[in-house]
Order: structure tokens, then C-alpha cells, then sequence
């Protein structure tokens, strides 16, 4: 566990989580991560032990019955009641702008 | 406009000793708007003249709706004319909803007959999650937790403000402003559900939502004298509350006192089945028996933080409080908590990896605004634009943290370590279980409330903040804070009880000792 970060690994990381950091606050965000990822290191105290899941919270003295809902139709929302509340419509459709080219 | 002094933004007058009174505004509410002796218009035009007198001042609430709520009312009032009224247990109680859960559009024309149709009696709004992304959203459809308040009778004020997607400990990373302290305006609120404390200490709303991802819903109730309630992950669905941490996240009640957060609790809570981890065994009523005498209690108290928090604001209210439940007959021992010091290490690496993950459908194009190209850029370009451009600079850096400590080469060292401690932290709760404590008690905060701007440039000081809350999160325990005075004349600070699984009745219930 690196405790610093340098200029090049936090411009990786942004990259990797899609957001831009301006040149002159690379060195402030750096400070930042560094001090979160430095109290980390706390972490490497631990006892060695299996790592365990995130699904079930409340663990396995609780045994609460986690299951997917059955794929039935439910209530839908009115077509005009969504098309009502989109930015623009065309008729029975809503109405998006072009990913590219278009409102971009 | 003259502004409200600090007595006039208080509903009830600070000193006022633990509320953990079985009575309070909601159930009050609810007796006196059944009965007859007042209707729930009436009690909905008292909340909206509250809120229009303190809202300016403390920025609790972002948006009011003033005529749905007002519409709801009516229809409250004629089904308790029919002689409904017994299937309403929230009859004409005002409440707020944090602005990361979503509320509906009106999807129904004929609102006489919106009650117990699943339907929205018109409240729609936007849902912000207090982000440039989500300005202007508009959710298609009502989460669970806020439609059974709906079909309870409750009716809904306003929604309120928050941190950035529940990014924050003190409602100051807000796009509407910073929410102020009922009890000092200088200071913050807490957060991230700041703006439901801060609206249900005030007096505006008789109850709110919040959501508690590593203390949301009790550092606010800590900071603001209300009570908090973090119920067990499951007991509350989370259909309809925007993910932040999505093994942690839970919606849960504020309130001023603990029979009020019974009260909603009980309605809030239930399987539901468009929430896979929502619990679906039967399980005790919060409200059922909490007046009731408990004899033998045992509460357990961390050593780790009784030795650490000597001396100090977080010290003074925890050997208040052992010394308040001793001389109610309770037993206070010690016990080992060796996993307390790895909590907000795991945390912050578990919470911001999830965020990592659910925040990346915010790229301008499935979700969020969309930011302007210039010509010739590319789909990166729209991503990394909108992005920037929607998220503030908390969520940037935790969704940054989140991708650092998931990537490759990292992955081992931060996040699998981080569910080791997750573990360790589990294993110490239910250590103390099986010696016989019905609850641990510990502090909710290290400190009072403080001042606005104090923590806001230093991350780690301000992620600190969460010391004594995050470990329930990461145990997935049900914790309630409440209100006492750490030294006479003080600001409010809160206590909290962390309890067994699905055992909030039994908290609830200790709290009443």
C-alpha cells in the first residue's frame, strides 16, 4: 500500500473514473488521497483471515431469505404520464437527444 | 423579514434530558387529527406557516409542496370522515424525505381516491441528491419507504437537503447551500441528512427520512438533539433511495423522541419484494410493548473507547450516560472491541469503492445532465465532461478513491483487507451479543456540532467525524442515537445503542429504562 501517490497515478485514476482534474489541482488532490490512502495503512495490522462477502449484512446468525422478485409484469407507469413528464416528446415516444451531434 | 432568534427555531427548548419518551409530535399528531379535535389541513397549514418562518434561515428543506401536501391533507381528512382513520397510523403527520429518495410524478387524475392505491397524490419534484448531475431529475416512480408513508396518512412537506449523493458530514456539499444548526446557525447540521434534523428540531415537520450509510442518519440527530434511528440493513426497503454504498445504505426515521421513531419505523419497514435484500420474515412491531418495563438489562461498552474518549466531549456523554442506565437498575460492563480501530479505514474503502461502481451510470448519457462538446470530441470526451461538471469535488475525489482501491494491482491490498476488517468489526458486535449484552453503547460523535467551514478543506478530518458510527454500517446492525447534554449548557450531543439484528423493538424499548 503506497501512502503517496505521484502526479502520473492520480492522472490514471481520473482517467479510470472518468472525470478531468485541471493541472493545478492535481498536486491538492494528490495531497488528499495520499493523507485517506496514509491512514489506510492501519489496515495492515490486521490478523490474517479469509476475506468475506458483502451480500447477507446482518451475517449468518440472521438468516434473512435474500431472493430476486419473481419476473412477473407489475404496475406499469402510463405511457402519458412518463411522456408528460420527459423534456420533449414526438408523439407516443420520448424523445432523447443524439449521444453525439445533437444538444452534445 | 426579521430573522428567528435561536429559542424561535427550536420546537422544543434545549436543555430537554434523553427523549427517550414514548410521546411525541407524531404520535401526538396522530391522536388529535383521528380524534377529531383538529384535521390534518389544519396541521399541514401550521407546518408550511412553520416552514415559510425558519426555513430562510436554516436551508432545511429545498423544495415545498405546498399544494400536494395540502391536497393530501383533504383527502386524509375525508377518509377519517368515513371512518378510516384506524388504517391510517400517520394521519395528517408532517414529514420531510431526504432528496435522494424518490417521489413520483401524480400519476392518478382522481385524487379522491389516491389512499391505499400505491399511488403519489401529486408531490412528483425533482430528485437532486443535492448535485449538479440530478438537477433537473425527475424520478418515474416513488420509493417504497415514501409511498407507505403516503398510504399511512403522512403528508409530505417538503424534500430535504443533504451532502452530495450522502457524500458528506455536514449538509455543507449541498448545490442548494449549506443547512444551518437549529441550535447555533454558525454551525453546521451534520449530515448527510442534515436538512431532516435539522427540519424535525426545528419544528417544521414532526418526523423526516433519512438515509444512514456510515452515520447519516444519527450524526445529524446527534448534532441537531433529535433522535436517529439506523435501522438493521433489510428491515427498510431500498427501492426508490438512490445508491450510494449499496451494502451499506438504509432509510430510516428522525424524530424527537423514540416512540415517534417507533411509529414511523413500523410503517416503513416490511419485505418488499422490488428490493432483493429486503427482509421478508415477520418480525416484533417497534411500537408493540415500548412502554413496557424491561428488567436485567445488560449494555456493553467498548473499553477501547471508554480509554480513548476520556477526557474529552465524547467521554463526558458516555459516563453520563452509563451513569444515567445504572441508576435505572441497567448493568454497564466493558468489552472488547479490538476491530474499532480499523472502522473507518474499511469503511472508506468498502463505501467508496460501491460508490465507484453505482455512481458510474451518471455519464450524461443513461443518467445526469449532459455537458456541451466542442466539435470533433468524442463519447470519452461527454463522459469526462459531464462528469466533471455534475459531480462536486467530494464525489469526484471518493469516486476516485472508490476506482483507485478497486483497480488492478490494488485491488488485494485495500479492498479484500478492507472485508477482513469488515469481518473482525462483525465478529466484536456479536462477541459482545453472546456475553449477554442486549446493546452496546457508545458515543454517536466525537464532539458537538461545529462550526461551518471548520473541516470542510481537510477530508480526512471531516471522513473522522464517523469514528463511533461507520462500524454499524459495516456490521449491518440496527443503532439508534439519542439526545444529552455532555456539559450543562452545551449544544446537544448524542448517545447511541446499537442493538442485535432485527432487535429494534428491543433497542427502542432499552432506551426507556
Amino acid at each position: 500500500m503506497p501512502p503517496t501517490l505521484s502526479a502520473a497515478e492520480v492522472s490514471r485514476i481520473a482517467v479510470l473514473a472518468k472525470v478531468h482534474i485541471e493541472p493545478a489541482d492535481i498536486d491538492r488532490t494528490r495531497a488528499d488521497l495520499a493523507a485517506v490512502l496514509g491512514y489506510m495503512e492501519i489496515l495492515r495490522t490486521l490478523p490474517p483471515s479469509p476475506p468475506e462477502g458483502t451480500a447477507g449484512a446482518t451475517g449468518p446468525e440472521t438468516p434473512t431469505r435474500h431472493r430476486l422478485a419473481d419476473d412477473t409484469p407489475g404496475i406499469m407507469l402510463p405511457v402519458e404520464a412518463l411522456i408528460a413528464m420527459a423534456p420533449a416528446s414526438s408523439g407516443r415516444c420520448v424523445r432523447i437527444p443524439k449521444v453525439l451531434g445533437e444538444g452534445s | 423579514m426579521t430573522e428567528p432568534s435561536s429559542t424561535d427555531l427550536l420546537r422544543v427548548p434545549w436543555p430537554h434530558g434523553p427523549r427517550s419518551v414514548t410521546t411525541g409530535p407524531v404520535l401526538e399528531t396522530r391522536s388529535r387529527v383521528r380524534s377529531g379535535v383538529t384535521t390534518a389541513v389544519d396541521v399541514t397549514r401550521e407546518a408550511l406557516d412553520r416552514v415559510r418562518t425558519v426555513n430562510p434561515t436554516l436551508n432545511a428543506l429545498t423544495q415545498v409542496f405546498d399544494d400536494a401536501a395540502l391536497r393530501h391533507a383533504a383527502l386524509v381528512d375525508d377518509a377519517i370522515a368515513r371512518g378510516q382513520g384506524d388504517s391510517l397510523p400517520l394521519a395528517g403527520v408532517p414529514i420531510a424525505i431526504k432528496d435522494n429518495i424518490c417521489l413520483g410524478p401524480d400519476l392518478n387524475s382522481d385524487l379522491g381516491s389516491v389512499l391505499g392505491s400505491g399511488r403519489t397524490p401529486g408531490y412528483g419534484g425533482f430528485t437532486t441528491c443535492a448535485s449538479r448531475m440530478l438537477e433537473h431529475y425527475r424520478s418515474p416512480y416513488t420509493a417504497t419507504a415514501a409511498q407507505r408513508l403516503i398510504d399511512a396518512g403522512a403528508i409530505i412537506i417538503g424534500k430535504a437537503n443533504m451532502d452530495e449523493f450522502g457524500m458528506g458530514s455536514s449538509t455543507e456539499r449541498s448545490i442548494h447551500g449549506p443547512t444551518r444548526n437549529p441550535h447555533d446557525r454558525a454551525r453546521v447540521a451534520g449530515g448527510s441528512s442534515g436538512g431532516s434534523a435539522a427540519a424535525v428540531a426545528s419544528g417544521m415537520v414532526a418526523t423526516a427520512l433519512g438515509s444512514d450509510t456510515g452515520g447519516s442518519i444519527r450524526q445529524p440527530a446527534s448534532f441537531c438533539g433529535c433522535v436517529g434511528l439506523k435501522p438493521t440493513y433489510g428491515k427498510v426497503s431500498r427501492h426508490g433511495l438512490v445508491a450510494y454504498a449499496s451494502s451499506l445504505d438504509q432509510i430510516g426515521p428522525l424524530t424527537c423522541t423514540v416512540g415517534d421513531a417507533a411509529a414511523v419505523l413500523d410503517v416503513i419497514s416490511g419485505h418488499d419484494p422490488l428490493d432483493a435484500t429486503s427482509d421478508n420474515a415477520l418480525r416484533e412491531h417497534a411500537s408493540d410493548g415500548l412502554a413496557a418495563p424491561i428488567a436485567d438489562v445488560v449494555l456493553g461498552v467498548p473499553r477501547q473507547i471508554v480509554e480513548t474518549a476520556q477526557g474529552t466531549a465524547a467521554g463526558d456523554v458516555l459516563a453520563q450516560a452509563i451513569e444515567h442506565f445504572r441508576s435505572r437498575g441497567v448493568t454497564v460492563i466493558e468489552v472488547d472491541f479490538p476491530g474499532i480501530d480499523f472502522g473507518i479505514a474499511a469503511y472508506y474503502i468498502i463505501a467508496t469503492a460501491e460508490a465507484s461502481s453505482n455512481l458510474a451510470r451518471f455519464d450524461g448519457v443513461r443518467y445526469g445532465r449532459r455537458h456541451p462538446l466542442a466539435a470533433g470530441e468524442g463519447l470519452d470526451a461527454l463522459y469526462v465532461k459531464s462528469r466533471t461538471a455534475g459531480f462536486g469535488e467530494e464525489v469526484r475525489k471518493r469516486i476516485m478513491l472508490g476506482t483507485h482501491v478497486l483497480s488492478s494491482g490494488y485491488y488485494d491490498a485495500y479492498y479484500a483487507t478492507a472485508l477482513r476488517a469488515r469481518a473482525v468489526i462483525r465478529a466484536d458486535y456479536a462477541t459482545a451479543f453472546e456475553r449477554g449484552c442486549h446493546a452496546v453503547l457508545m458515543p454517536t460523535t466525537p464532539g458537538t456540532a461545529f462550526r461551518l467551514g471548520e473541516k470542510t478543506e481537510d477530508a480526512l478530518t471531516m471522513y473522522l467525524e464517523d469514528v463511533y458510527t461507520v462500524g454499524v454500517n459495516l456490521a449491518g446492525l440496527p443503532a439508534v442515537s439519542i439526545p444529552f447534554e455532555p456539559r450543562p449548557g452545551s449544544l446537544p450531543m448524542g448517545i447511541q445503542l446499537v442493538g442485535r439484528p432485527f432487535g429494534e423493538a428491543s433497542l427502542l424499548r432499552i432506551t426507556s429504562v
